[in-house]
């Protein structure tokens, strides 16, 4: 079989190009959420999600627009098949849920932490929520389970949270997680990031000149492809 | 008769090369910003090492002696370097980020970070007063190309002297590409192609993160190119003082760059001795006759008149040996590197691994490439040791072998080196990350290219084949960016 690429055939390789832009850009700005960073965590070992026990941590927000918890989760390649993680957010007694989300053997989890999206709430400053996390295994005999990071450094020390499966609460411990909030608006989410980026920077690489930068990137990347591949 | 129309700009090679380069440029300064100072592998010594060398030649103030302990690597603090570099790195969270992802730097609600005042109006020493610093030994270009920077903007900022540096090694990765289009021409590769080849390298993700932090590898990859096309230009043309000249100055600045362009002038003494042979017209028994001759003259010089420091440094030949053979030596060794596990490892620092080597491309998009490699390898035999020749738009083979043995000579002198090291200490010290045989990327990827195109045979089907590649690149550059170094460092 001969087959003619004829120019049209060019266009396929760029649709396949800009699908893959708009999932990894879809995935950024449903992602783009800013943690806490006024604290490190001194990782201590971690807490294993036993199958039909409950991970829970009470903490305060520190600003308004609460829509995100990242969680260091790890050994998520452990979760079988039909296994689901449950996260859910309850109000301070973990008791009126306020939103739930889970993943399963075939979720795509970032390398980084697992991001634990939520609707924004926009009065969250110092109210106290709580995370729940729990692992709905198949086998309950399941030994190599999903894990949370956990620090048990000094400044954590007002810090606790339970594992049911592990026999109660823990002291001076806290599970390596940092809330994290949005913006009014999508807008004020990449001002935000552009702040967090020229930080330390100098000042050629901040704020104006930075997204300058970042957009003459882009640009000539695109241009780039599509003249490369279309002609 | 109908007149010959001139090709629209965006057409025009040059226009279309200086866009890669750009664009390349463009995305390694971007790079060079999201990388928090400091968050490249080792980048405190290299940045320190920089500042060694801009320091004034008399040394005018007082110099502590220590004994030699080690530093604690969890520790800048302990580290003799200059104050300023101590205390920045300490104002940056730099011991709580490396290594650790779950930490970022520390940010206030501007665009100035908490402790940035600190360091900008900093009056800390610049200059190291403890000795032995801990400085990167050995190869001095580099960190002399740098200081440069560091000296002309002396009245400026930690982190604009810095940054700076990170600077001038994007404009040393931009060359790098350039070099590579002028390879690819050379060896037969059409215009168009050698064009797609081009980018395709430049938005290898390793390769731009490379080129976007303070480190010598930069250097010694441009090094490693400009030898290969000097090497290629002695393959096509013959032997003549510009391709001498090209060769010789990237073996020497190579040399005095990093330890592994040792290769180089390995590989450039068979190159002179094929040159030679293809220009005499001797018999191959009478060539293979002087050729023995002059390596043994060759080898006795090199012992003779290379340093015994330098000699003892590259073979760590005064190092006592922990095993009771070398036969045990090895077989510990091939235990410890040869395998799946360690080939993934490197495999995946070669794509990508970026920072402190604590953000890494996902496993499966490794394993992907690791497939796509396998069966570009499998076209590229096809291709070697066909005698007829069916694809006229890719390469003569003599350019390939040449690639394929500069691959193989690197690859034996980092396991070498590392087996050495090994040798001495019973532990991977220095190990195998896969940037370490980047200097070869551009035999490499034209190697890949080319076994694609001997199974694809088709000079339409290959460049379909190329435009494909260069979109999953730049898909790859995308993600790393987006999915991963953005949300290590900032979210």
């Amino acid at each position: 079989m001969n087959i003619k690429l004829e120019k049209n055939y060019r266009f396929i390789p760029i649709a396949i190009f800009f699908v893959f832009l708009v999932i990894i850009f879809y995935v950024f700005s449903r992602d783009l959420s800013f943690p806490e960073s006024d604290y490190n965590f001194k990782t201590g070992g971690e807490t294993k999600l036993y199958s039909g026990g409950q991970v829970t941590q009470v903490f305060s927000a520190q600003r308004n627009n609460l829509n995100q918890i990242k969680i260091a989760l790890r050994n998520g390649e452990s979760i079988g098949s039909g296994d689901e993680v449950l996260f859910q957010l309850a109000d301070a007694d973990c008791q009126e849920i306020i939103a739930t989300n889970k993943i399963t053997r075939f979720s795509i989890i970032s390398r980084i932490a697992y991001k634990f999206n939520f609707k924004a709430m926009p009065d969250s400053q110092n109210k106290s929520y709580c995370l729940m996390v729990s692992y709905l295994a198949k086998n309950p005999a399941q030994k190599n389970v999903p894990e949370i990071l956990i620090s048990k450094d000094p400044q954590f020390e007002a810090r606790s949270y339970t594992n049911t499966g592990k026999g109660g609460e823990f002291k001076g411990r806290t599970l390596v997680m940092r809330p994290a909030y949005g913006n009014d608006n999508f807008f004020q989410d990449l001002t935000e990031l552009d702040k967090r980026i020229s930080q330390y920077k100098p000042w050629f690489f901040k704020g104006f000149y930075l997204a300058a930068i970042f957009t003459l990137f882009l640009i000539s990347s695109l241009v780039l492809v599509l003249i490369l591949v279309l002609i | 008769m109908e007149a010959i129309q001139p090709r629209p700009f965006y057409k025009k090679p040059v226009f279309i090369l200086s866009l890669i380069i750009a664009a390349f440029f463009l995305r390694g300064v971007f790079l060079a910003v999201l990388f928090p100072i400091f968050q490249g592998p080792d980048e405190q010594t290299h940045y320190a090492t920089v500042q060694y060398f801009a320091e004034s030649k008399n040394k005018n103030w007082p110099i502590k002696k220590t004994t030699n302990n080690p530093p604690d690597g969890d520790n800048i603090f302990t580290y003799n370097y200059s104050e300023e570099i101590k205390k920045t790195a300490a104002a940056t969270n730099f011991d709580n980020i490396k290594f650790q992802k779950n930490n970022t730097p520390f940010f206030s609600n501007n665009f100035d970070g908490p402790e940035e005042n600190e360091i900008k109006n900093n009056q800390w020493k610049r200059y190291i007063d403890v000795y032995p610093p801990n400085t990167s030994g050995g190869s001095p270009s580099y960190y002399s190309l740098a200081s440069v920077i560091e000296k002309i903007f002396s009245g400026q900022s930690v982190l604009f002297r810095f940054f700076s540096v990170r600077i001038f090694s994007v404009f040393l990765g931009s060359f790098v590409i350039f070099l590579l289009y002028l390879i690819s021409k050379k060896i037969g590769f059409s215009e168009k192609n050698s064009l797609l080849i081009t980018s395709i390298v430049a938005f290898q993700p390793m390769f731009s993160f490379m080129s976007s932090i303070v480190n010598p590898d930069i250097l010694l990859f441009f090094c490693f190119t400009l030898f290969i096309f000097g090497a290629v230009s002695l393959l096509k043309d013959g032997i003549t003082w510009k391709n001498t000249a090209i060769l010789l100055f990237s073996i020497i600045l190579g040399m005095l760059t990093k330890g592994p362009a040792i290769v180089l002038a390995v590989v450039a003494f068979f190159l002179f001795a094929y040159a030679i042979y293809r220009r005499l017209k001797i018999s191959i028994s009478l060539f293979f006759l002087y050729f023995l001759i002059f390596s043994l003259i060759a080898l006795i010089l090199v012992f003779n008149l290379a340093p015994t420091q330098y000699l003892s440094g590259i073979t760590r030949s005064d190092s006592p040996s922990k095993f009771s053979s070398i036969a045990v030596s090895l077989g510990h060794y091939f235990n410890k590197t040869i395998g799946i596990s360690p080939f993934s490892r490197t495999a995946g620092s070669y794509w990508g691994n970026f920072g402190w080597l604590d953000t890494k491309i996902s496993g499966q998009i490794i394993d992907l490439i690791f497939i796509i490699e396998i069966v570009a390898v499998i076209g590229l035999l096809f291709y070697l040791f066909k005698k007829r020749k069916e694809a006229d738009f890719l390469p003569e083979k003599k350019y390939l072998f040449l690639f394929i043995g500069l691959i193989i000579a690197l690859q034996l002198a980092i396991r070498f080196y590392d087996w050495r090291v090994f040798d001495s200490s019973a532990k991977i010290l220095i190990g195998t990350p896969g940037r370490y045989f980047m200097p070869n990327i551009a035999a490499h990827f034209i190697l890949l290219a080319v076994g694609f195109g001997a199974i694809l045979r088709k000079k339409e089907y290959f460049e379909m084949f190329l435009r494909l590649t260069l979109i999953l690149m730049v898909v790859l550059q995308f993600y790393s960016i987006f999915s991963l170094i953005i949300p290590r460092y900032y979210l």
